[in-house]
């Protein structure tokens, strides 16, 4: 029997490095891995002995795409261990804050990781060539993102506004206005954009996953909520231990996640659209049908979709969030620190991002547990994977290479969170073959 | 003809921030603009919208020769670029450049100037041979800025 093994050492456009194997036996793939060697950070390690305070700037430098999140679930979970409620126009300006982020991270995903795989383009310089107007919207969506992390968190990039009980400074309501003003043309073109990668080719590919997220009774969630599944978990952020588990893998210095008792399950953009959709905005839930996702979508490839129809949503957010500010009293509440464990999700691009710290009576933290989004989804990319590579199994190597990095690729990996990228090795080493 | 002195760098990070301080002893110049700003591509791509000419300034990582100064004329596709697979992590400069000319936005001379540094620590302050290095940095810049506007007025 023949014997073929493909190599390619950097699986492309993720954030982090990793690697992915396959070993198909006879025409059946019997194995998918991603691997990942990113050594560990021990970011929780180091936040043993901090001060509660220093939990947000601390936990903002694990990832320079999501900083915001970090810091969204460290505050909540400092808030929740010593009881601290905070102000209607702070919870505002967080919400506005996440939707900065949201823009940011979803727009250099669609645009310049994932858009290229649906037309054959290596990354987005050689996309940029033949689709620039496309390139240009896609730059001008995260810049306006930009623009409402730095006015907000003070820097586009791990801002340095956020602390526990809201904020050092809080923006004038001038300050916002300018922001509106320059949101709204922005907004416009993302319509234009979901439409064109609604016309892109889709693999056929449907999955019954177990969709995880927050789930609010009003809106559509960032910083609060119940965690709940598509099939039946409906608990609060600080049972999220007792119904999920994290475990080792060898091949990966990221711990996997699992739901007890069930298995893999998946959390980002699917699973809050699939969970929330009804608190979309009118103009968001028309252009989700407009693209073609009508209640949930469960084909991971049109991820790209979803995440077009959170931009647009963002920005509808972010407008109407700035209308209706008010300057508060203070930046921040005052915080009494207090021995206690805190608890918090919130809705990191990527996913679910859940933080749980044990503070002493110091307000020093004892333990801190993080588990972030690409971490739960490790399994579900790989189920995913095998399932890839066994339907376009007969396709030559390098074209199966290709579909197995985009299948990847759908779920926005950010393996620097998770420990922290990608070499796709193939094995097809026939049963019996030496 | 406009041009654009950029200085890319975070100073929080010692000799990251060579370029903000040598943006501080530049003479101001009519029809010269100084930015600075991060390596971020929207960011370093607005800061030279407008420019026919932009000098950037950056850090250099550490190759054995702190304070070395390299002088890079970046011309179309010269640049050694990073592997077309990486990541947004490692968007760099020279991508930044690539992308800017697949979208007809790059301004025409874009001249590198990269000084060696040998601390990328947190905190403020220069290491002592990249601090020495500012002030030749200083007039080579200055020079470059003259020959760009002689240029200018010879074709004038």
């Amino acid at each position: 029997m023949a014997t073929k093994t493909i190599k390619v050492d950097y699986l492309a456009r993720v954030e982090g490095e990793g690697a992915l194997s396959l070993k198909i036996r006879d025409g059946v793939v019997t194995d998918a891995k991603l691997k990942i060697f990113e050594p560990p950070r021990f970011f929780e390690s180091f936040l043993r002995g901090r001060n509660f305070a220093e939990a947000p700037d601390i936990t903002a430098r694990i990832c320079g795409i999501c900083p915001v999140a970090y810091q969204m679930s460290a505050v909540h979970a400092m808030e929740n261990a010593f009881g601290t409620r905070i102000t209607d126009p702070i919870r505002g300006l967080r919400r506005l804050l996440y939707c900065g982020e949201w823009i940011e991270s979803h727009a250099l995903h669609v645009f310049m990781l994932h858009a290229p795989d649906f037309l054959g383009f290596n990354d987005a310089v050689e996309m940029a060539r033949a689709h620039g107007d496309v390139v240009k919207t896609g730059l001008a969506i995260k810049k306006a993102g930009n623009a409402i992390v730095s006015l907000i968190g003070g820097r586009e990039i791990h801002p340095i506004n956020v602390r526990v009980g809201g904020f050092y400074k809080a923006p004038s309501k001038k300050e916002l206005r300018a922001l509106a003003d320059t949101l709204k043309p922005v907004r416009d073109s993302v319509e234009g954009a979901l439409k064109w990668v609604a016309g892109f080719p889709f693999p056929d590919f449907e999955v019954d996953y177990e969709m995880v997220g927050l789930r609010h009774d009003r809106e559509y969630p960032f910083n609060e909520g119940q965690i709940v599944s598509t099939k039946g978990i409906d608990i609060p952020p600080t049972q999220f231990e007792t119904h999920f588990i994290e475990y080792q893998e060898p091949h990966s210095t990221a711990l996997h996640s699992m739901i007890k008792g069930s298995g893999a399950y998946l959390v980002g953009p699917m699973a809050r659209f699939a969970l929330n959709n009804r608190h979309l905005t009118p103009m968001a839930q028309e252009a989700a049908k407009g693209a073609g996702l009508m209640g949930q979508c469960t084909n991971p490839f049109k991820s790209i979709l979803v995440r077009l129809v959170e931009i647009l949503f963002a920005f509808e957010e972010a407008l109407r969030l700035v209308e209706a500010y008010e300057e508060p009293d203070s930046p921040a509440v005052d915080v009494h620190p207090q021995a206690g464990i805190g608890y918090a999700a919130t809705e990191a691009p990527r996913g679910l991002l859940y933080h749980r710290y044990e503070i002493d009576r110091n307000g020093d933290i004892t333990v801190a547990k993080i588990i972030p989004p690409t971490s739960q989804n490790q399994k579900i990319i790989e189920d995913d994977l095998k399932g890839v590579a066994q339907k376009y199994v007969t396709l030559p190597d390098d074209q199966l290479k290709w579909r197995c990095e985009q299948s990847i690729r759908n779920y926005d990996p950010c393996i620097s969170c998770a420990a922290h990228f990608l070499k796709l090795d193939v094995d097809r080493h026939a049963r019996g073959a030496s | 003809m406009t041009i654009k002195v950029i200085g890319i760098g975070n100073r929080f990070r010692r000799d990251d921030g060579a370029a903000v301080v040598a943006l501080r002893h530049l003479k101001p110049r009519t029809g010269v603009d100084m930015i600075s700003t991060s390596a971020e591509p929207t960011n370093l791509m607005t800061a030279w919208e407008g420019a026919e000419a932009a000098i950037l300034i950056d850090a250099a990582a550490p190759a054995g020769a702190p304070g070395r100064i390299s002088r890079i004329v970046a011309g179309r596709g010269s640049l050694p670029t990073e592997s077309p697979v990486a990541s947004t992590h490692a968007f760099g400069l020279a991508k930044t450049i690539d992308l800017a000319e697949a979208l007809g936005d790059r301004p025409e001379n874009i001249i590198i100037y990269a000084i060696e540094g040998a601390n990328f620590d947190h905190g403020e302050g220069l290491s002592l041979p990249v601090e020495n290095a500012i002030s030749i940095l200083v007039r080579k810049i200055e020079a470059e800025i003259e020959k760009m506007t002689e240029k200018v007025k010879s074709h004038a």
